[in-house]
């Protein structure tokens, strides 16, 4: 420390007392409804505004995948806490309006993860509770991808056992295949883009319609999910996984 | 009774599932530079009063994404931070932070002469009188980091910016001081 710097640490500055809000705080948060209830009723909200995308995306996949409910056939499926994966005879057609949204602007937070391998982020945004997206704006290694208009896009968010929230539609020409990352499984989709679309616990369909992604690497990290969308090779893909922190 | 008390990680892992006695230790340990670190943001006692208790309780629901071996404090201070943030954007006021000394109690031992005191509080003002001439960013920088003593790390999370944009307002700031002095 610079003298300057001891001489700012040293002032006997007097500030405002500090209330104590422990016991509010704690009534408050005994008041709250449970994590659960809260979500459910949050999607409740979004549900009119919500049923435009659906629509336009039922009309847009057609018979092919989409709708929760659709009976075309699911000839396998296979995923990862938070991620279902499925097979579907033929590709997703792309929805009308492919742009990408990716939700309400932040701030980059202390606890959000970042591949140590591209550096800090373009732009950082949230969705749909605890979704975090960072954007990575195409460059030298990371090529504008032509679904996303990107150069990388990475997701992470808290898996949710019992519930998918990430759904994949994957035609007779994209690949799948498993990997390991850090240790713990993965997959790594590549080949024709496949369709992608994001589904709360209950089943609504709450972000954007679906939209088609490039190559994407989905796997575990502890408690999180994380998705790397960028059209780059595999081995690319899983060394930038691997330096996320 | 004989139980050691819980460490923080301890601490963070009962609040997690569930155990709000743990979580409101967490508050009490916390409550204080969280207040602070507010006031600092948004410059009134009333909002940043507003801030650490909505910031608490957004926390408390934030909690199941928080790493247990991570460090609460720049977590948390980060939520708080974004809180008064708020606040002081949506207030027209646009207030200030104010310093205020404390009245100096020579120590028993080394009283200081009076002359030394006085001298002693003459520099200190003139410290504070250099801080207002910062801009807003510069100023709040300085407070993190050196008046409430706040790691670098935590003083980016209260101000919503990277470490390497701490390292440099800070630098500037403190050659701005040098001029004033």
């Amino acid at each position: 420390m610079s003298e300057l710097e001891s001489r700012l640490a040293e002032l006997p500055v007097e500030w405002p007392p500090a209330p104590d809000v422990a016991a509010r705080v704690r009534a408050r948060v005994e008041a709250e409804p449970p994590q659960r209830a809260r979500r459910w009723r949050r999607s409740r909200r979004l549900r009119p505004a919500l049923a435009i995308p659906l629509a336009v995306l039922a009309v847009a996949v057609g018979g092919v995948a989409a709708v929760p409910s659709a009976r075309s056939a699911v000839l396998r499926w296979l995923g990862i806490e938070g991620v279902r994966i499925e097979r579907v005879p033929e590709a997703p057609t792309p929805a009308p309006s492919p742009a990408l949204d990716l939700g309400e602007r932040i701030r980059l937070a202390p606890e959000t993860l970042v591949p140590q391998a591209l550096g800090p982020p373009d732009a950082v945004y949230t969705a749909a509770g605890d979704l975090v997206t960072l954007l990575y704006r195409p460059r030298d290694g990371l090529p504008e991808s032509e679904q996303s208009g990107a150069g990388a896009l990475l997701s992470q968010f808290r898996g949710r056992t019992n519930a998918q929230f990430i759904r994949k539609f994957a035609g007779p020409d994209t690949t799948i295949e498993r990997v390991q990352v850090g240790g713990e499984p993965g997959y790594w989709i590549a080949g024709e883009p496949h369709g992608l679309l994001y589904e709360d616990p209950a089943g609504d369909i709450r972000e954007a319609p679906t939209r088609l992604a490039g190559p994407t690497l989905v796997w575990r990290r502890g408690e999180l999910t994380l998705r790397l969308e960028a059209d780059v090779p595999k081995s690319r893909a899983l060394a930038i996984a691997r330096s996320v922190e | 009774m004989v139980g050691r008390p819980l460490v923080e990680s301890e601490l963070v892992a009962h609040a997690k599932r569930g155990d709000l006695d743990a979580f409101e230790q967490l508050v009490r340990e916390h409550q204080g530079i969280a207040f602070r670190t507010a006031y600092v943001i948004a410059g009134s006692a009333a909002d940043a009063e507003e801030a650490v208790q909505d910031a608490f309780v957004k926390a408390h629901r934030a909690l199941g994404r928080f790493h247990e071996d991570a460090p609460f404090r720049p977590w948390l201070l980060a939520i708080v931070a974004n809180e008064a943030r708020n606040r002081r954007r949506s207030s027209s006021r646009r207030a200030r932070f104010e310093l205020h000394l404390a009245e100096e109690r020579p120590s028993a031992d080394a009283a200081p002469s009076p002359e030394t005191a006085l001298l002693a509080r003459e520099q200190h003002d003139r410290l504070v009188a250099a801080m207002g001439a910062l801009g807003e960013e510069q100023r709040q920088a300085v407070a993190c980091r050196y008046l409430l003593g706040l790691s670098e790390r935590e003083t980016a999370a209260a101000l919503g910016c990277r470490p390497g944009t701490v390292k440099s307002r800070l630098s500037r700031a403190l050659a701005r001081l040098e001029e004033e002095l």
